[in-house]
């Protein structure tokens, strides 16, 4: 089923066009860029208004998802793992008669 | 504890070096491992891992989609790490190896008593890269994603847990805890390349359902 290669492509060498921009958009929101690639993205995004806007769409669902989508356990899951564990402790603690 | 294992067969996070080339050094801080005792263990375990049950609790409401079940999933999950505990390496990321641990208790326990038929993503590749450029400029735009912060958390909620399982704890995994892709690729077992087609299959259809909702409460998309 996995036919990709197991590591991100690099961008091609040179300016970034707007396919290129839009290939890599995820790359660049995600923070998986190298160096160079990052600069050159830069430059196409200071330049294409259009680009630019998808990448900031991009970044509006990611803050969207995180308001929404990050949970507190139950202080009674917390009680429940915590006595779990110290009982597992005991287990692990007191040798075998 | 073969239960553990990866199903992908992707290398294992547990004991795995660090990503420093020079882990392997003699400046390497002693392993507590080589002299603790099992009292000692089981104490730095509560001092390290009972701290991330907020996340691990996120995460296993989005795999299980119901309270009960990401309960005791995350309780489940906590009993193997600390019977495993021994075979995590001090100074490795701690969250990815419990989040890869309580994938598999979720893979190995509750997937396989889920009612609702699996929702699995196609890993296949079918040119994501093209499609993603093809839908430049298409989609939902930003100014209606503010319209969207309008949506009771609840509508986003239900948006990713429509998504199907791989898609949805890849953008989980990602634009929640924040993981890279390399982390990503060891908690779910799979290539680096297949989280991005995960991640970028993901987003796309989060968008689209996310435009869906929207609409239905009236919500000018």
């Amino acid at each position: 089923m996995n036919t990709i290669a197991p590591t991100p492509e690099a961008m091609p060498e040179g300016p970034v066009d707007c396919r290129e921009a839009m290939s890599h958009l995820y790359r660049y929101i995600d923070n998986e860029m190298t160096l160079d690639e990052l600069e050159r993205m830069r430059t196409h995004l200071e330049k294409c208004s259009e680009c630019h806007y998808e990448m900031i769409t991009a970044q509006d669902l990611r803050r969207l998802l995180r308001r929404s989508c990050i949970e507190r356990a139950p202080n009674e899951l917390r009680k429940r793992v915590a006595a779990k564990i110290a009982e597992l402790r005991e287990e692990v603690t007191t040798p075998a008669s | 504890m073969s239960n553990l294992r990866p199903r992908g067969g992707a290398g294992p996070l547990m004991d795995r070096p660090g990503d420093d080339p020079d882990a392997s050094s003699h400046d390497e801080p002693p392993d507590p491992r080589h002299h603790e005792s099992s009292l000692e263990r089981a104490a730095r375990f509560e001092a390290e891992a009972l701290r991330f049950i907020d996340q691990l609790y996120s995460a296993a409401l989005r795999m299980t989609r119901n309270p009960a079940d990401a309960e005791d999933l995350v309780q489940e999950a906590y009993v193997k790490a600390f019977t495993a505990f021994a075979q995590y390496k001090p100074g490795t990321n701690l969250k990815a190896w419990l989040y890869r641990i309580l994938t598999n208790t979720f893979i190995n326990v509750y997937r396989k008593r889920q009612r609702e038929p699996i929702q699995q993503g196609t890993d296949e590749i079918e040119d994501w890269q093209i499609a993603r450029s093809a839908a430049h400029h298409g989609g939902l735009k930003s100014a209606e994603i503010e319209a969207l912060e309008h949506l009771p958390d609840s509508d986003v909620k239900d948006a990713l847990a429509a998504l199907p399982e791989d898609f949805r704890m890849a953008v989980f995994y990602s634009d929640i805890e924040g993981f890279s892709y390399k982390e990503i690729a060891e908690i779910m077992g799979t290539p680096i390349g297949t989280v991005m087609s995960r991640l970028h299959r993901g987003r796309a259809q989060l968008r689209d359902l996310l435009a869906d909702y929207a609409r239905s409460r009236g919500v000018n998309v």
